[in-house]
């Protein structure tokens, strides 16, 4: 029997594609949501500027919040925004929330069904052909489609 | 057709506007990656190679490449560029060693993202190319995780399914991840 898993503060800043997986499953499992809240307080505890954030903590902070969005997590999360504005400096919860508030809706049907299944999207690359045939599909509109 | 015969608005319609990164390093608009290819037949041969390698089960290349990724963005002419991120010493311009994902960069040096793959220019989507050896089965993916010019508004998964593409019709096969880019409202 496989040990349950378990979010290190040192993945959560690494997170690959399955690591998103595991926490979607996790966040199933009694006390995941809690334990992924406790890693992500404790990233933001380190976040060495004592200040305001560095840019490329802006970044960092800003992917690993998207990703986790990816997870379900902000879905899940006892924390609501409120909560975790009394726990967080202004500037961090400034970059959450920046980073979650109104999100561009996916400009089509077929977007919306995609990114609300699995984050995984398998290209078969039997489908696709060549560069130049991309470029004339775009020219006759059957990629790309904004 | 090359890619670089379309328009601008079918450009942005493919991968997505070309775009300024909201944020540029000191180094990122001087210095090119030393580890920087253009996309063509020769360098994704190459690129083939090295990802064939590590999906047949190469440990050294597999647990490699699982933290440290290759990056990549598609310039506003619609050419895919990709390097790995360098860190570079300020005072010298050396380089002094790829950066591990998201690790801390020490006072005195400098690391080169994605802006550094296109001279600090506009770029249109772009993000990470890493071997997941977690996945089942074990995969490369490429993502669009680059917050200057991946994650920004307006960016899709259609756009990194066409970036995908492109790598495609070199026969080199992905997993794509896409991360929905970042909201366009004022923080409170």
């Amino acid at each position: 029997m496989s040990e349950p898993y378990r979010l290190s503060l040192e993945r959560l800043q690494r997170l690959r594609p399955s690591d998103i997986a595991k926490i979607r499953a996790l966040l199933e499992e009694s006390g995941g949501v809690e334990h992924v809240e406790r890693v992500f307080l404790r990233y933001l505890d380190h976040l060495p500027s004592l200040s305001d954030l560095s840019a490329a903590e802006r970044d960092d902070l800003t992917c690993i919040t998207l990703q986790l969005r990816e997870a379900g997590f902000w879905d899940r999360a006892f924390l609501p925004q409120g909560d975790l504005r009394e726990v967080t400096r202004p500037d961090v919860w400034s970059v959450v929330m920046g980073a979650l508030r109104d999100a561009p809706v996916p400009a089509t049907e077929a977007d919306v069904a995609e990114e609300s299944r699995s984050p995984y999207c398998v290209i078969n690359v039997d489908d696709v052909a060549t560069e130049a045939d991309v470029a004339e599909e775009s020219r006759s509109g059957r990629l790309g489609a904004a | 057709m090359d890619a670089t015969s379309l328009s601008d608005a079918e450009l942005s319609n493919l991968y997505g506007a070309a775009l300024h990164p909201e944020r540029l390093d000191a180094l990122e608009a001087e210095m090119t990656p030393r580890s920087l290819h253009k996309l063509d037949s020769f360098s994704a041969s190459l690129l083939k190679e090295l990802f064939d390698t590590a999906e047949q089960g190469l440990g050294t290349t597999r647990f490699v490449y699982c933290e440290l990724p290759i990056l990549w963005v598609i310039d506003a002419t619609g050419t895919l560029w990709f390097s790995i991120e360098e860190i570079v010493e300020i005072a010298t311009r050396e380089f002094s060693w790829p950066r591990l994902r998201r690790t801390f960069v020490a006072e005195g040096y400098e690391k080169l993202g994605h802006p550094a793959l296109i001279g600090g220019f506009e770029g249109r989507i772009g993000g990470e190319l890493l071997f997941d050896n977690e996945a089942d089965p074990p995969c490369w993916y490429m993502t669009n995780r680059s917050g200057r010019y991946g994650l920004r508004p307006g960016r899709t998964a259609q756009h990194l399914a066409n970036a995908a593409k492109l790598l495609a019709g070199y026969g080199i096969r992905v997993e794509i991840f896409f991360i929905r880019p970042k909201g366009t409202g004022e923080a409170p």
